[in-house]
Formats: structure tokens, sequence, C-alpha cells
């Protein structure tokens, strides 16, 4: 399992990745968006996913996760970085060796029900992809092993998705992303908007595919919860930056940076008065015009005069565990460290 | 706070037709509200937590209706109340947030024109002062510049910004009891403790009694004072919400505790709940949640269980049973017709 520094096993390795959006609205709207200026969705993202790892992407809504998830999937034009594949470059690949790669990446997208086509029945959208690849007859799963690989009955093969539940309607499109073979799934919040027993029973199925199928995953979610259980390294997102990443323990042990302390504040079971201090208040600005120096600092309550004027860089702030923030280990000073995690579990040197 | 019930609900039961069937809805409701308290109401889909409030509001669409009980809101009958006494009832003294802010705003007026016509509907006074109480509750809902803010439209918010609305056009009228369907379900975890707090700030400063659902047991248990758990339309366990987080009674509350994913448990599944809700066409014989309960035993198939008081909760299960229940007894089970 690799953390930011380790990236030799990986199997995608995303470098100062950026991902623009307004510049073609520009030209073509000017006369309406005069000044419309170029909106930073993802801004120089660098994470790896190693085989067989799980990584965890969270934020709140607005701060490019999904664009990071898409991009990662050649699904949006790049403005600069590169992602790695198995050591083959997507972003400057030819439109046919992508489409090839591209069997060996999936997506389960983010609203499954609405995600399915309504006019075509279960085993059509399982081979919807066969049929667009031309794979060989010989080459395809059958319809009943893959609803068998989601734990659904073959009964379901000829149903609509609106006769299927919120939690079928999420292992079909999981099924779906199957279909190809995959090595590498994005799943955009596998699990909002299903009931808690629901969530459960996907979180295992992921866990259970990884193991039988030797995938890895890149799991975007804003559900802390899902994440801290699940994930291997946990990186955190906020106005197209990612402020903290590191091994999942690390970052709901001991988290450095104010943004994730505040998000991990938002799960009940923390001191008041600790909350107090961590509640994020307002909301993500507007990331059209994002704030100065560092993102987050018109919402922390630590930002000092530096903040304002200088971006932090992603520093090494423990083994594997990097943060963007000027004053990590001062915060973690001020606090009494016992207070400054969840549990006041020992941390490991 | 005085001790009265604001809100009383007793044995509350609705049905709804469709496909020419009569079809359960909630069965058998009974919970008290007091001036200042918060309620909140869990379940997953299906369990009926929606067709109680819009109940309790009498919303319910045309095809469900109220089958029996009662709902005593500040000694005023509401099952029987007229449409015109529901009327002026609504908005003015039971107010109502519902899930999903920009389908519940009109898309084509201003935010001010909205809180203005609420105000209205209610009061006869000039539109100036009213423009001043709206200015004054977007204020205090915590949204800065508000005489911008009152001449925006929905669609120029962001989606924390329409729920803050949503609660002052509800609070305007300084209602008695508000209802909010999953207030923060469509919320970013960060903006759901700030609604959560906004709820809880105005129960301390004005009084109101708040019904907050919520499929989300995380943020029921941040907020309210009591929780009343429902399952298939029934009522399985009613405790306070720090109680029923340590101490879950009922074997529902626990597998819905224990589902939750839990860090604790990494590498190992999570715990499930097998089988599902039973849907509004099969009839319950016993306990609804008999089917897919760990400890089900043959009565509770057979017979349905009493919404027994066990210290200060009340649960709805055999378990707890005054005469035949097997709290205390760990010897073979008894037969299932022991009264």
């Amino acid at each position: 399992m690799s953390g930011p520094k380790e990236s030799a096993a990986s199997l995608l390795e995303v470098h100062d990745l950026s991902v623009h959006f307004g510049e073609a609205q520009r030209a073509r709207w000017s006369w309406w968006h005069t000044e419309r200026s170029l909106l930073r969705a993802v801004d120089g993202v660098s994470l790896s996913v190693g085989k067989g790892e799980i990584v965890g992407l969270v934020g709140e809504s607005g701060s490019g996760k999904t664009t990071l998830g898409r991009a990662i999937l050649g699904m949006y034009p790049i403005a600069g970085g590169e992602v790695l594949f198995a050591g083959s470059d997507v972003s400057r690949m030819s439109r046919n060796d992508r489409r090839l790669l591209r069997r060996r990446m999936q997506m389960i997208p983010q609203d499954a029900a609405a995600s399915l086509s309504p006019r075509f029945s279960v085993s059509q959208l399982l081979t919807e992809a066969y049929d667009i690849s031309g794979t060989a007859p010989a080459a395809r799963k059958p319809t009943s092993e893959l609803l068998s690989m989601v734990e659904l009955g073959h009964e379901h093969a000829n149903k609509y998705p609106h006769e299927l539940s919120g939690g079928q309607a999420r292992r079909v499109s999981i099924a779906r992303a199957l279909a190809m073979g995959p090595d590498f799934i994005v799943a955009d919040e596998p699990t909002a908007g299903l009931d808690v027993s629901a969530v459960a029973t996907i979180v295992n199925l992921l866990m259970r595919l990884r193991t039988d199928l030797g995938l890895s995953y890149l799991v975007i979610t804003h559900d802390l919860q899902v994440v801290a259980y699940l994930a291997d390294v946990i990186a955190v997102m906020y106005l197209g930056k990612i402020v903290e990443i590191g091994r999942a323990e690390d970052i709901i042990d001991s988290p450095k940076h104010p943004y994730t302390r505040s998000l991990l504040h938002s799960i009940s079971g923390r001191a008041a008065a600790e909350r107090a201090m961590f509640e994020l208040k307002g909301e993500v600005p507007n990331p059209l015009t994002p704030p100065s120096g560092c993102r987050f600092h018109p919402r922390c309550s630590f930002a000092r005069p530096l903040c304002r004027t200088q971006e932090p860089l992603r520093t090494e702030c423990g083994k594997n565990h990097e943060t963007a923030c000027h004053f990590w280990n001062k915060i973690e000073a001020t606090l009494d460290p016992a207070n400054g995690r969840i549990n006041s579990k020992e941390n490991t040197p | 706070m005085t001790t009265q019930p604001i809100l009383s609900v007793e044995a509350l039961t609705t049905n709804y037709r469709a496909d020419g069937m009569s079809l359960r809805g909630i069965k058998d409701i009974s919970f008290d509200l007091k001036r200042g308290e918060i309620l909140g109401i869990v379940g997953e889909s299906g369990s009926g937590k929606s067709t109680l409030s819009f109940a309790i509001s009498r919303l319910l669409p045309e095809n469900a209706q109220i089958e029996s009980g009662q709902i005593e809101f500040s000694g005023l009958d509401l099952t029987i109340a007229s449409p015109k006494e529901m009327r002026r009832l609504r908005g003015d003294k039971i107010a109502m947030v519902f899930q999903d802010p920009l389908s519940s705003l009109h898309p084509c007026l201003t935010i001010g024109r909205q809180m203005v016509d609420a105000l209205r509907a209610h009061n006869s006074g000039s539109r100036k002062e009213y423009q001043n109480l709206a200015a004054d509750m977007l204020a205090r809902v915590g949204i800065g510049n508000t005489g911008q803010r009152l001449r925006q439209y929905p669609h120029e918010l962001s989606g924390g910004m329409r729920q803050r609305v949503m609660i002052a056009i509800a609070l305007l009228l300084r209602p008695d009891l508000l209802i909010a369907d999953e207030p923060t379900s469509a919320l970013d975890v960060s903006l759901q403790g700030q609604i959560i707090g906004l709820l809880a700030g105005f129960r301390e400063k004005l009084g109101t009694s708040v019904l907050i659902i919520s499929h989300d047991l995380t943020v029921i248990s941040s907020a309210a004072d009591f929780v009343l758990v429902m399952y298939a339309g029934e009522s399985m366990e009613l405790a306070n919400a720090e109680e029923i987080f340590r101490h879950p009674l009922h074997p529902y509350t626990q597998s819905l505790i224990s589902v939750m994913p839990d860090r604790r448990l990494r590498g190992k599944p999570l715990p499930t709940i097998p089988g599902r809700v039973p849907s509004a066409h099969e009839t319950i014989v016993g306990c609804a949640f008999a089917g897919r309960c760990p400890q089900t035993r043959h009565v509770c198939s057979a017979e349905r269980p009493q919404f027994s008081a066990v210290g200060l909760s009340r649960v709805r299960c055999h378990i707890y049973d005054p005469q035949s229940g097997w709290l205390f007894d760990t010897e073979a089970e008894k037969p299932a017709a022991a009264r």
C-alpha cells in the first residue's frame, strides 16, 4: 500500500493535475460574460493509487472531487499535469489507445438510478458495454454471472430500472462497471442516498470485490464514516486542491489540517468546546473567485496574515502524511493532544 | 417549560388506496411533544416517517386518509379540523421545512416577496414593516447582506442558503410547532451541523417545539431530546436521545446502530440487516421486524407486541413485554401463549 510518497508499485499516478472550465465559454459568450474568469475545478492535484488499494477522496460539494475522478478517466480535457495508468499517460494517448485502456478503468456513477437508461432492461444494460466495444461472444461474461457477482438474483435480468430499489440500482451500476473486467474503479458517492442497512451491504460488496478481483478504487464520498471504514488512504479536497493526504488511520486519528479537523468534528462524538473551535462557519466560497493565499483561510479559526497572502504547499507532517497548512504544527502544539483526535488513542511514532 | 404537551398524537393510524386495495400507512403511533422540545423521528425509507408528518399537518395525498386516532394540537383535534381551520394553522402555528429547498421555493419570485407573502397570508400590516421583519429573520438564520438577498431569486443562492431561507420563512410567524422533514439530507456534513444548530437555537430563543424527521441517526441524536424509531409504519422505540444511542432496547434500533460503518471494524465485513422491509401489501400479524430480527421467537410472528414502558423508554418488542417477555429470563423459551 502506498502513501503519497511511495509510488513505485502504483497502478494510477496523478501528477499536478489541473482541470479548468470556462475558457471556451468565455469565447462563445463574450457578449454576456465579459469578465467571466477561469474556474479551476482541479488545481494541481497529485495522488497515487496502488494495486488493490482503496483511496478515499473526501470534501464538501464544490471541492472538485467528481471532476478529479472524471478527469482521471479521461472524461474531461486536462489543463495541466498528467495521469499515468499502469505506466502510460492517459492524457496524451490516442483516442484508440484510450478506448482500449478505458476497459481497465471504470466508473460507478454518482446517481445510480438516473444513470441507468429507463428503456433498457437490466440484461441490456449489462451487455451494452460489450456491444459498444465489440467484445466477441466468447469473451463476454454471462448476465447471470455479472448479477451474481453483485449478489443479485437471476430474476432481475429482465427488470427495468424503475422496478429496482435504490440499493439494487446501485448493484446494477457496479455490475456494469465490472463487465469489462477492470483493474481500477472510480466510485462516485457509492452510498449516497441509501438507507443505513443498504449502505452496509454496498460497502461490504465493494470490499469483497476488491478481495476477489484484486480491484483498486478511488472512492469519492462526503460520508466520513464510510471512508474511515473503507479506505486505506484518505485525500481531503478543498476548492480544487488536496489539503491533506495520508493513511486513513493517521487522517482519522491525528488530522493535521484545520479543515480536516473540522470535517471530522462534524461527525458526532466530540467534546462541545472542541466542536465550537472547529465548527465550519459559512459555506465553500465561489470557486470562480477563490480566496487568496490559503483557500481555506476565510473559514479557518487559526488564520494569520500569512494565510491571506501566501499559499501553503503540501509538506510532510508524518510518515506518508502530507498537509498544506502553514501552521499545522503550531495548531497541534496549542491543542491538548488528547483532545485533538477522535479517540484519545496513543499515537504510534 | 410547561409540562402540558403542545402536540399529542394518540394511536394514529392511516391507510391509503392503491390498485383498488386499502394499504397500510402508519399504524398506532402515539407520542407527546412538549413546548420547546425536539423530537426526532428516524426510520429507513418506507417506514412511514413522512406519512406521519403529512398526517399531522393534514397534507396527506388524496388517496390517503386518517383511519383512526387523534392529533391534539394546542387543545384542538386536528383530525377533525376543517380545511379552513387547517389553512389558518399551517404557516402560522404549524410550520414546515422540507427536504429539497429548491423545489419548495417558488423559482420566479424573489426571496423577499416569498417571505412577505407568508406574513401577509396571516396578518395585516404594511409591506415595509414586513420587509423589515423578513430582513431581521434572514439575519437570525445567519444570512448576511439581507437587503440584497431579499431581492435575489432562489437559483441565485447556494443549497445551504436556500435551506436557511426555508427555515426563515417557516419561523417568520413564530410557529409553536416546526416540522422539519429531512432538513439536512441534501446538505454537506459541515452544513448539517449548522442547520441543526440553528433549529436548536430557535427552540431556546422562541420556545418552538420541533419535529425532525431523518433517516440519519447521527443527525437526530445530536439535535433531538427524544427519538422515535419507526419501522414499517409502526413505532418501535421511543427514548431519550442519549439513551437510545448508549442503550438501544429494540433489536431493530440495535441493528440500525450496528450497521453504521465503524472504523473499528476495518477489514471485517460490516454487520447487515438480512431480509427487507415488508411492503405495504403484506399483512403483518406479529411484530413487523420479526422476519429480520436476530432474537426472534415463536411469539414474535404470532402476536403483535405492545408499546410497553421500560424505564423511561417505550418499546414495541416481546422481549420487554411485562407478562410474556424474556428480558430477565435466561431459561428456555416461554410458550407463545403465556398470557
